[in-house]
């Protein structure tokens, strides 16, 4: 994985420099609240209901085992003891406290980590697919090209004052398991007819109050041109994103009200103009970066592995566990393995640091110590030998950290909530416990298969509701929390923007609703059919009138 | 008759805050000053005052309903605020530590 070189452990540092200096202003009174609040978010620093929270960047989603500890580490010591994985593959911490922030911010430093370009109108992390670089279904390491355009939009001067937040997704593989559709920017690394390795690019596509899925900017951009075309994508918002109204101010605003055709003119009409900025990959940079993320020592081993598959015939459990949350790796005798962050009843996401060390003291034993965070808020072992899956799983279990409902309807979407967000508009984490209370049997969550359920506590769509299969709003209505509930929904290679099914569900009502709705599923699905399958084949009118039947 | 406090987050840590009759800011909402409709603008008046001595940040009017020593915000935002997350907690992963489910510690 990348490793800081002398720049960015230099820019880290000073960057580190600066805002304990304006924090140490801040508390003397020499910054007051307006001033501080851009440079603190700056820093991935928020005021949220009941604390600040702060956010820690993991580029792409990747991160060592060491980091892992530091995490651990961080939340022991300045925080409440645990951390919360977030959409955006990063970490929060829900109660640092403003002095220690700082401190915090260097004890990152010390494991190349930081929380630069966590909040604030600038480009946010870099997104990829959980499973970059092992995916079998890839067609090249995506990983290169998110860190390359990390450092090109960290702290890049021009683009630090956008109309609004940025987010951009990378993706090297057939299934879309980066959510590329709903980013500003969505990139698709791709073949050519000519065999050529290029990107796809989508841009436009976003969540929240107005959702849309991205469109077709580049059906095929040569990969030498990323840099210049992403420089091009930004100036032009840049210069035409509005900024008189938040509301509107994000690209796909800017990209809808334009169209797409005249949005892409303006693009490759700046992308001419600034040809020749040196801002090309294929250098020696390109090379440095790549050779980082070069394979680790696989072992030479048999796609079969005769004794992991005898343990899976004599162990139920186990074989449940692995049916559900493997995935294939292209090295042979190598699996992926997920590790979902929801158990029954739980808090989506919530990781304590005990857990993270000992997560990490896995992976140290069977994944070459690094490790991912997905959009799913959940984890990724991405390099386990077929053959230390069984212990692994032991191991995980005596843990209890071996759910067995990666994407089954437990395996809950969600956002902070009225618990903790200050923009929220209701509560989010306890509907997700009792959805996953209801659903707890596994045999009724593998009748039911996979179903993403997602959802979030505001318009704002943190937990991206509008793409689950299945999605909740909260919302309040004279004072009450009332559930809106969309269907149709996907972030996956089926994109599509979820629907409202109809009026929205009293919060004492909405599990009910769900189950209603799952029921019909179940009633009417046709063989091997996901419940999005059903919905899209026949439509939500079925499931309309059982929900809203009234008798 | 409607009540009101004046809430805000603590500068130094976040922690929800409420202004006391003797001008100090108090975690606990039992503790903070209530005030009639009338005498709100007075009390909005305290806010800046507070930010001024770098004591809190964002401070704000809200509802409150009850008597002394049992007193409740009438929005669901602000009892959360007042009386903390209301998630089911779980041996693990802890969100909060057992002690403070009641109370946003100060």
């Amino acid at each position: 994985m990348y490793q800081y070189d002398e720049f960015d452990t230099r820019l880290t540092n000073e960057r580190i420099g600066e805002y304990r200096d304006q924090v140490a202003r801040r508390v003397t009174g020499d910054l007051d609240e307006d001033n501080f609040r851009n440079l603190r978010l700056r820093n991935g620093l928020y005021m949220q209901l009941h604390a600040y929270m702060l956010r820690v960047a993991i580029p792409y989603g990747l991160m060592s085992s060491d980091q892992l500890r530091k995490l651990a580490f961080i939340a022991r010591t300045y925080d409440k003891d645990y951390g919360h994985f977030t959409t955006r593959q990063n970490l929060q911490y829900n109660w640092p406290e403003l002095e220690d922030t700082p401190d915090i911010l260097a004890h990152l430093a010390e494991v190349d980590m930081s929380a630069i370009q966590t909040s604030g109108n600038v480009n946010r992390n870099v997104t990829a697919d959980a499973f970059a670089g092992v995916a079998r279904d890839e067609i090249e390491d995506p990983r290169p090209y998110c860190e390359i355009v990390r450092q090109f939009l960290t702290l890049n001067p021009e683009f630090s004052w956008l109309p609004r937040k940025f987010k951009i997704a990378v993706s090297a593989a057939a299934e879309d398991r980066a959510a590329t559709t709903v980013h500003d920017i969505g990139l698709l690394l791709i073949h050519n007819a000519a065999g050529d390795t290029g990107f796809r690019v989508l841009v436009g596509g976003g969540l929240g109050r107005s959702p849309f899925l991205g469109k077709v900017l580049r059906l095929f951009l040569p990969k030498d041109d990323l840099l210049p075309y992403i420089q091009a994508i930004l100036r032009v918002y840049n210069m035409e994103g509005r900024r008189d109204n938040i509301f509107k101010a994000r690209i796909k605003i800017l990209v809808h009200e334009l169209g797409i055709e005249r949005f892409k003119d303006k693009v490759e009409a700046e992308f001419e103009a600034s040809a020749g900025d040196p801002l090309f990959i294929g250098t020696e940079e390109e090379a440095r970066i790549k050779a980082q993320f070069a394979a680790p020592p696989y072992r030479a081993l048999d796609e079969y592995d005769p004794g992991h598959e005898a343990l899976l015939r004599e162990n139920p459990a186990f074989a449940q566990w692995a049916t559900h949350n493997l995935a294939a790796h292209k090295q042979a005798g190598y699996a992926i393995v997920n590790l979902p962050l929801k158990p029954i009843g739980g808090i989506p996401g919530d990781v304590s640091a005990d857990q993270m060390d000992f997560i990490a003291g896995l992976a140290d034993t069977y994944s070459f110590g690094e490790l991912r965070a997905t959009h799913r808020q959940n984890l990724v072992l991405a390099d386990v030998a077929k053959s230390d899956l069984y212990s692994l799983w032991q191991a995980l279990d005596d843990a209890g950290l071996a759910p067995a409902n990666l994407d089954r309807i437990t395996d809950i979407i969600c956002c902070p909530g009225m618990d903790y967000c200050s923009l929220a508009t209701a509560r989010s984490i306890p509907i997700a416990q009792r959805i996953s209370e209801r659903f707890a049997d596994q045999e009724r969550q593998d009748l039911i298969g996979e179903l993403k359920l997602n959802i979030s506590g505001c318009i704002n769509a943190c937990g991206h509701h509008h793409i689950g299969h299945i999605g909740l709003l909260g919302v309040e209505k004279n004072g009450e929390e009332f559930y809106q509930i969309t269907v149709g929904g996907s972030g996956a290679r089926d994109a599509d923007i979820g629907r409202i099914i109809g009026p929205a569900f009293a919060s004492e009502d909405v599990v009910d609703a769900v189950e209603t709705l799952v029921d019909t599923y179940l009633d009417i699905r046709a063989p091997g059919e996901r419940f999005l399958d059903t919905l899209r084949r026949i439509g939500s009118e079925p499931f309309k009138e059982r929900l809203y039947a009234t008798d | 008759m409607t009540q009101h406090m004046l809430t805000a987050n603590r500068l130094s840590d976040g922690a929800v805050v409420y202004l006391q009759g003797g001008g100090g800011w108090s975690g606990d909402i039992q503790s903070g000053q209530v005030v009639a409709a009338e005498q709100c603008e007075a009390l909005e008046a305290e806010g800046p005052l507070g930010m001024a001595a770098n004591i809190v940040v964002a401070p704000y009017v809200i509802e409150v309903e009850g008597n002394q020593g049992n007193y409740t915000p009438v929005r669901r935002r602000e009892r959360i605020r007042a009386f903390g997350p209301t998630v089911v907690e779980q041996d693990a992963p802890s969100s909060q530590k057992s002690e403070d489910l009641n109370h946003v510690p100060v």
